[in-house]
């Protein structure tokens, strides 16, 4: 490990590198009294693995030469020593990421040893654990994503084996559902963000397979404005968008009618969404939002369970428009 | 492991397959005859599969999983593949983790898909197969 000892004091900068020498005794030393040496010292390899910078420089402050250590290495276990500092020097060092602070003083060197000790001990466990928590996210998406395809391919086969039309279509229709959560799922993952998805991503996303899956002569196309969702909209959302498309794709166009379905997401100024699904198809029946099946029951259960609504109406010309809209958490600031 | 020079491109693929959930593996299996071709095998380790060639079993395509037991892994199974002359493959995963894409990604397969698979995209490698054959 290669540690920087930082002070334009060429008496004190020694006392402090005696000191850090006896707990590091097997480690380089690189001694910075003025700029062209840090310079010089950042631009070399390796990386600095501890920086121990005073407080006040006559040519930079202590901050300013962390900032520069953590550019190169960004959790770069650092502490400051100072004689000109007080308590709000101490508190502005441990906010702007110093691991420990301790005063400039002969008595106080012991302390200055350890405080180093323990602050290369910490990063270390930090990094143990970042590593350990990677390879642990890594398993767990991998153990997920060949649970998900076991379920899928346990719905298919069952599918498969039974006689009954009407089930095995209902078994097929859940085998989509739990496939565009897998989707969702994969987003989830690959934004390296739980909290939130591309929700644009996914529906250009499901659209494809969906069309794919149909086999015909309909194109779905996908105009999405980019933004992230929050995790608890956007599986509710997710599933209403495949059951919206999915119905069009069954129900719009009887036949080998060819057609086209539009799938749109808008952000409202309040950060809610709206979300329609257009087809030019046959329209949906003149007594309403008539669906009985179990896809528009689960549709309207899900928008109200965001808080949403729900409308779907005949379009002038033809074919079926649904719209749905979730009210956001207020304006952008 | 070379192919047979009477077959014409108006027959089925012969798909092996590579994975060891025997219900994943049966789900590809239909996935593969839905799409018109027919498996030749379903096996769950790389010493099978390259028993299987080297006992002249005839593919024109493997689907290959990439995490399987036995000590070597698809990625190695799809490397010796490459080296025997085999056939062509594609892979199959559950991992997003970025080294085994690239490890992946490295043996230029037909295709990397993700799981769980989108069928279609699982019947357009097969397809893709088809077009390469025909031009």
């Amino acid at each position: 490990m290669r540690i920087l000892v930082a002070d334009d004091d060429p008496d004190f900068r020694h006392l402090a590198v005696r000191q850090v020498r006896r707990e590091f005794p097997d480690d380089e030393i690189v001694e910075v009294g003025d700029r062209a040496g840090l310079d010089r010292v950042l631009g070399e390899r390796p990386p600095p693995g501890l920086l121990v910078s005073d407080y006040s420089l006559n040519w930079a402050d202590g901050f300013e030469i962390l900032a520069a250590v953590r550019t190169l290495v960004p959790d770069c276990p650092a502490v400051m020593f100072t004689g000109t500092g007080n308590e709000d020097v101490a508190v502005r060092a441990i906010k702007s990421g110093f691991d420990d602070y301790v005063v400039k003083s002969v008595k106080q060197l012991r302390r200055l040893a350890t405080a180093c000790r323990t602050a290369v001990t910490r990063t270390e466990a930090r990094r143990r654990l970042q590593q350990h928590g990677d390879l642990l996210t890594h398993e767990l998406y991998h153990r997920l994503h060949n649970n998900l395809q076991l379920v899928i391919s346990l719905i298919s086969l069952t599918a498969r084996a039974v006689a009954d039309e009407d089930a095995k279509r209902k078994l097929r229709d859940l085998g989509q559902r739990v496939g565009s959560l897998s989707l969702l799922q994969e987003r989830l993952y690959r934004g390296g963000n739980f909290a939130e998805v591309d929700f644009a991503a996914y529906l250009r996303e499901l659209a494809g397979d969906l069309a794919g899956l149909n086999g015909r002569g309909i194109a779905v196309a996908v105009t999405a404005e980019d933004g992230l969702l929050p995790v608890d909209v956007a599986v509710p959302l997710g599933l209403v968008a495949n059951e919206l498309v999915t119905n069009a794709l069954k129900h719009a166009f009887p036949g080998k009618r060819a057609g086209r379905i539009a799938v749109r997401l808008k952000r409202r100024d309040d950060r809610g969404i709206v979300l329609e699904v257009l087809d030019d198809g046959v329209g949906v029946p003149e007594s309403g939002v008539g669906e009985p099946g179990a896809g528009m029951g689960l549709v309207r259960r899900l928008v109200a369970q965001v808080g949403g609504a729900l409308e779907m109406r005949r379009r002038e010309g033809g074919g079926t428009a649904c719209r749905v809209t979730v009210p956001g958490p207020g304006p952008t600031r | 492991m070379q192919s047979d020079r009477s077959r014409t491109r108006a027959d089925p693929l012969r798909v092996l397959i590579v994975e060891d959930e025997f219900l994943i593996a049966d789900y590809f299996a239909g996935l593969v005859e839905d799409a018109g071709h027919e498996v030749v095998a379903t096996v769950a380790t790389a010493r099978e599969t390259l028993d299987l060639l080297a006992a002249g079993t005839e593919a024109d395509v493997v689907s290959l999983d990439v995490k399987i037991p036995g000590g070597m892994d698809g990625v190695e199974l799809g490397t010796a593949l490459r080296e025997r002359g085999g056939p062509p493959f594609f892979f199959v995963t559950g991992s997003g983790e970025p080294m085994t894409r690239r490890r992946c990604e490295a043996l230029s397969p037909l295709a990397i898909l993700q799981k769980p698979v989108d069928p279609a995209a699982f019947a357009a490698v097969l397809q893709s197969l088809r077009r390469g054959a025909e031009g």
